[in-house]
């Protein structure tokens, strides 16, 4: 078979029993990675089953470009039922682990049961061996991977693991794997502990065949000197995203606390990421095949040498009121080594920095640690609390809501969440197509898409991007931040888009989110990699159909309309200061999108529900029945 | 007489592979990098990586060990070829070879060595770094070649006490 291996792995940890199914059943429709990932949790877990019930399938899943010469074909989609949200998890990690699998001849592996004790798997060339963990379990995210080398006695295993924090079932914790890349969010290193399944360790000496290898190969050399020829590839292979910061905080596009203000002046005038980075940096990295490298890794003395990128350079700083870059970088490889997603637990101890600011809180519920904004202790002492399940980082562990409930209404009322999960820390009140896209996405949480990154152009070039908007989204307005009109379009073809990437095995930061903002590469890729002649258009219509079967999962564990919302703080308190001063989303207007939204999705405006028209036209139609024998009113 | 050669900067590579992977679909039309004549070794939490190819010495084991001849030295890019007609897959120059360069097709137990794709490494045109260059022998260069042999070296024993401190 080209592209694909042609091999699901299915492994049962209960029975310690392993069987596959043939990727050509899925492929066709949903082409794989995410997309096949979204249909094999459909199928195989029950409604309101719990998280941690050992029903809930954990799926690594890899695309037909996986491990490929087209560059970013490092990057692995992760799904199981949230121990968050309760609905749909979706996180995603890069460097050689899934390329790996690849080559031991797998395209997904859906991991279900539990063992009777710590464990883990050792999946190459085609076998499958469960281990014994007992003496892995407790050790951090590094110590792990390394004892697994030795102990298998090859140093080109490629492990992802848990830590402490999965072990423990912290509802936010991640899976680590090699140089500290991580699926960060929606917990699942939370499933995998909860799985008592410490790591897979993963080795293959096989390829991934090709249909047309001359053309692959001509273009994916294209592909190669079209990337480093982008003046995105030339910032993000020297500085990563940390310029980038620097100037997210000009444009008030990342708030400053817990979406407290957004222009803090010591953030906004003396960011020291950059200087930093400068200063520690080893060099920057990036995943299997591909030129750019998008993640620093910094060697910071009497700290610790390791990879950071995107979120911890604005969270673990701005986020928390602190401009002490060493505790930036110590809470950065704690929460690495720990294993639990930076995200998340930025928002928490943001929580906790605001509750205490407001007098809701004092030290006496934090252990004696005051969460003062920016503190050091506050910051470091809470991410061992929370990983260690320690005092009020037990309560943390299950995240922000259950914690602050703890402590009452009052503290409960200042939580924001989307669907149980922190939101991206973005600034949806100026940034209406943001937060359209934040409000509507499928886990609460479906940033960055390439709509929320034209917001952020616009402000490099406004008549430039409107006129890019009117052509591609039908209305210039879509482009500015505090506009209403074309979100909604925006929205709908920006998740589509992301959705080919992510099944094709690619990283949506190259296509198209911000190198190469267009689909043709993937495509024309694809086609020569499989022998399936496709148009960029089949590609899209396939990211609408997974779109829809996303929904239609999140659906049948509940999800309405109403659960697409955002914290009430976005409709009621103006920005006070920064670009976007007094800037507020109006609630009328931003129920208006999410109608046109869910009109241009082709679901029940009432309800958010997929129409059986539109699941029929789809080739959805047994979803459709699916849904109707459950009780779910499909119109 | 000045050959160009394959220049390895191991203090500039950032370890995408892009190089492995391309070589394997360059030679067989498979994205398979264990069956690439070019290796990155990585210490992946140390940040360091470090390509492993053929060094084309001027007394080159790997021909001297060829008990059946097979071994010899493209007159053309300097390069050295293996002649699959008298190759016995004794596999003398896999053992022989000081670098590890010459390594095993894993499929068919062919003796997989670089070839400089007949003059034009696709490895050098992928690599983003430029870790990987193709340049003539001069005298400059070869100072070079001595320079990152001793950088490589220190690199190595740095990252081995490391790992091994863990």
């Amino acid at each position: 078979m080209y592209g694909w291996t042609g091999n699901i792995l299915k492994i049962n940890l209960t029975e310690r029993k392993t069987s596959t199914l043939a990727t050509p059943d899925y492929a066709g429709k949903f082409i794989g990675g995410r997309g096949i990932g979204a249909r094999l949790i459909y199928d195989e877990l029950e409604p309101g089953t719990d998280p941690f019930d050992p029903a809930n399938p954990l799926i690594f899943n890899l695309g037909p470009l996986t491990g490929t010469a087209m560059p970013g074909s490092g990057r692995v989609d992760v799904t199981a039922k949230s121990p968050l949200t309760h609905l749909r998890a979706k996180s995603n990690f890069g460097a050689y682990w899934g390329p790996e699998l690849k080559f031991a001849g797998f395209d997904h592996v859906m991991i279900t049961g539990q063992a009777d004790a710590p464990v883990y798997l050792w999946i190459h060339n085609g076998e499958v061996e469960i281990r014994d963990a007992s003496h892995l379990w407790g050790m951090d995210t590094r110590q792990t991977q390394l004892v697994i080398r030795k102990e298998l006695g090859d140093p080109e295993i490629k492990t992802v693991c848990i830590g402490p924090a999965g072990e423990r079932r912290v509802r936010f914790a991640c899976l680590i794997t090699e140089t500290g890349d991580a699926a960060g969010r929606t917990g699942m290193g939370a499933v995998m502990g909860s799985k008592n399944l410490k790591a897979i360790a993963v080795r293959g000496t096989g390829g991934v065949k090709l249909a047309q290898p001359e053309r692959f190969k001509e273009l994916a050399l294209q592909v190669h000197a079209a990337i480093r020829e982008s003046p995105a590839f030339q910032e993000l292979s020297h500085y990563g995203v940390v310029r980038e910061v620097k100037h997210m905080y000009n444009f008030s596009f990342f708030p400053v606390g817990y979406f407290e203000d957004v222009a803090w002046e010591p953030v906004v005038k003396d960011y020291g990421g950059e200087a930093f980075m400068q200063q520690y940096q080893l060099r920057n990295i990036g995943c299997f095949g591909c030129p750019n490298r998008c993640m620093n890794f910094l060697s910071v003395p009497g700290i610790g040498a390791g990879v950071t990128s995107c979120e911890p350079w604005s969270g673990l700083t701005g986020g928390l009121w602190n401009t002490d870059m060493q505790v930036f970088w110590e809470a950065n490889l704690l929460a690495n080594l720990y294993g639990i997603d930076s995200t998340e637990t930025t928002a928490c101890i943001g929580l906790l920095m605001e509750l205490h600011h407001e007098g809701i809180i004092s030290e006496k519920e934090t252990d004696g640690i005051p969460m003062e904004r920016g503190g050091r202790e506050a910051i470091l002492g809470t991410i061992k609390k929370i990983a260690r399940r320690e005092g009020y980082g037990d309560l943390l562990a299950e995240g922000p809501k259950a914690a602050a409930a703890h402590w009452g209404p009052e503290a409960e009322a200042r939580v924001d969440l989307v669907k149980g999960l922190s939101p991206h820390a973005y600034e949806f009140r100026a940034y209406h197509g943001a937060a359209l896209a934040q409000a509507v996405g499928h886990r609460g949480d479906p940033l960055p898409l390439r709509g929320s990154m034209m917001e952020v152009d616009w402000n490099r070039g406004p008549e430039w991007f409107q006129s890019v908007a009117k052509e591609l989204y039908g209305h210039e307005e879509a482009a500015i931040p505090t506009g209403y009109q074309g979100k909604a379009l925006m929205t709908v073809i920006s998740e589509n888009q992301e959705r080919v990437p992510d099944s094709l095995g690619l990283c949506k930061w190259l296509y198209p989110m911000i190198v190469i903002q267009s689909l043709e590469f993937p495509t024309s890729l694809f086609s020569a990699a499989t022998g399936l002649e496709v148009a960029e258009t089949d590609l899209l219509r396939a990211g609408e159909r997974i779109r829809s079967l996303e929904r239609a999962f999140d659906v049948r564990e509940g999800l309405t309309r109403a659960d697409d919302a955002l914290p009430q703080k976005f409709f009621k308190e103006p920005l006070k200061s920064g670009k976007f001063a007094g800037a507020v989303l109006d609630e009328t207007k931003f129920e208006q999108m999410k109608d046109e939204y869910y009109t241009l999705r082709g679901w029940d405006a009432k309800t958010g529900i997929p129409t059986r028209a539109k699941l029929e036209e789809l080739g959805l139609a047994d979803v459709a029945d699916d849904l109707v024998r459950r009780g779910i009113a499909v119109v | 007489m000045i050959t160009k050669t394959v220049l390895i900067d191991a203090e500039k590579c950032a370890g995408c592979r892009a190089c492995e992977v391309f070589c394997a679909l360059n030679h067989f039309g498979e994205c398979a990098p264990a069956k690439a004549r070019i290796h990155i070794v990585k210490w992946e939490m140390l940040g360091v990586f470090v390509p492993v190819s053929c060094r084309r010495c001027d007394r080159p084991a790997c021909q001297i060990v060829c008990p059946a001849g097979a071994t010899y030295r493209d007159p053309l890019t300097g390069a050295m070829l293996v002649d699959s007609a008298r190759c016995l897959g004794c596999y003398a120059c896999v053992s022989a070879c000081p670098f590890g360069a010459t390594t095993v097709d894993p499929d068919t137990g062919r003796v997989l060595k670089c070839d400089l794709c007949g003059g034009d490494p696709i490895c050098v045109k992928v690599c983003p770094t430029g870790a990987l260059r193709y340049e003539p022998v001069t005298q400059d260069v070869y100072a070079k070649v001595v320079g990152n042999a001793a950088r490589l070296s220190e690199l190595i024993q740095g990252a081995v006490a490391a790992s091994d401190g863990r």
